[in-house]
């Protein structure tokens, strides 16, 4: 068995111990503008019809996704949406149920820590015209520029400017989708992710107890010759990083000033 | 300048820096605070406690084969879209670390040199 598959069967055991306790998916965010950049992040990576089901204060509201577009807002709804809107099929982002989808939304988000989300196989049929690219709804739901984050963009940028890294491992999910690096070094890195993550997840309480949309963990032996470990996470990607430690809190610079709110 | 003094000092000095406290590691108890305002009990628990995390504990442990667990880590920082939380082991006495509670977005760099700089100079009052 390679290394990367040790690892991805580590990750699935990981998660799988996560689900296990009882914790769900949850979207990370504090508050209205955080939580609805973080649902347009979810609308966009949605490709197959899916019924998105997101268990707010005030009711369970559902989302019919699809090839990256909202499509409607299905019944049940909490009693905060108007009756209207559910049911309503929205064929693009000019129609005002859009709008007042958002404004509903982030009505009964405020004040809220993070988001738990599932997603079941859509039933309900919708024509292949109806539907808003989620790319078009930060601009009608006001979503601030800086909180409509790009997950896959974001990570992609930031590992292609990793001049001064060792190795590093991109990991979708449980998945390793890239990685970089000498060979022997991404070996290396592979092994001790699995080691790393194993701490990292048991105890993600202890180091993160407000929700976040994304995270750091930077661990340095302050020896500016030895390596050092930088592990990002963002929605549902991450990265694990080697790098020497004269230059790995400036790695860690660059990603925070990406991602800050 | 007494440690208080120092923690100031250093708040004033980094910028979007919220909170500065000095920790024991091996009982997770905050020894000293600077802060804008007094912060809750709960709230140094929890940075204590991501201290003793991120220095000696899990990750750190998960890390150190990393740098080939030849010495403990020394420097780790905790991050979110809301704030980079730096925790730094003194150079005086393994079992305690300064705890800096910044801006997401503050220069890393400048701020552990800053924090390093703190630390040499309450380990050289004894």
């Amino acid at each position: 068995m390679s290394e990367f598959a040790r690892l991805e069967e580590k990750l699935a055991k990981l998660r799988q111990r996560e689900r296990a306790a009882g914790e769900g998916r949850k979207l990370r965010g504090i508050g209205a503008d955080a939580l609805l950049a973080a649902i347009v992040t979810e609308i966009d990576e949605t490709i197959l019809p899916r019924r998105l089901v997101f268990e707010t204060p005030a009711g369970a509201v559902h989302l019919a996704v699809a090839n990256r577009r909202l499509q409607a807002l299905l019944p049940p709804a909490p009693e905060a949406f108007p009756a209207a809107l559910a049911g309503h099929a929205l064929p693009d982002v000019e129609d005002p149920a859009v709008a007042a989808l958002g404004d509903a939304l982030k009505s009964v988000l405020e004040q809220v820590e993070g988001l738990p989300v599932s997603a079941t196989r859509l039933t309900e049929a919708f024509g292949s015209d109806i539907g808003v690219p989620a790319e078009q709804l930060p601009r009608v739901w006001t979503v601030a520029e800086s909180m409509a984050l790009r997950p896959d963009e974001t990570l992609t940028q930031f590992l292609s400017g990793l001049d001064d890294a060792v190795a590093w491992l991109r990991i979708d999910g449980e998945e390793i989708a890239a990685h970089g690096g000498p060979e022997a070094a991404v070996e290396a890195l592979t092994a001790q992710a699995a080691v790393f993550l194993d701490g990292y997840f048991s105890k993600f309480d202890v180091a993160f107890r407000q929700p976040s949309y994304s995270c750091g963990t930077l661990i340095s032996p302050g020896d500016g010759g030895a390596t050092a470990l930088l592990f990002v996470e963002i929605a549902a990607l991450s990265a694990i990083i080697s790098a020497p430690s004269a230059s790995i809190l400036s790695i860690a610079t660059t990603w925070q000033r990406m991602v800050a709110e | 300048m007494d440690i208080t003094a120092e923690l100031d000092a250093m708040r004033a000095d980094v910028q979007g820096c919220a909170l500065v406290a000095y920790t024991d590691l091996s009982s997770s108890l905050v020894l000293c605070t600077s802060a804008a305002s007094k912060p809750v009990q709960e709230e140094m628990n929890a940075l204590s406690q991501a201290a003793q995390l991120a220095l000696d504990g899990a990750y750190a442990e998960g890390a150190e084969p990393t740098w080939g667990g030849t010495s403990p880590a020394e420097i780790s920082v905790l991050m979110t879209g809301a704030e980079a939380r730096l925790f730094l082991r003194s150079p005086g006495n393994p079992a305690e670390a300064l705890v800096c509670v910044c801006a997401a977005d503050t220069d890393l760099d400048a701020a552990v040199r800053q924090a390093q700089a703190t630390l040499q100079r309450i380990a050289s009052q004894g």
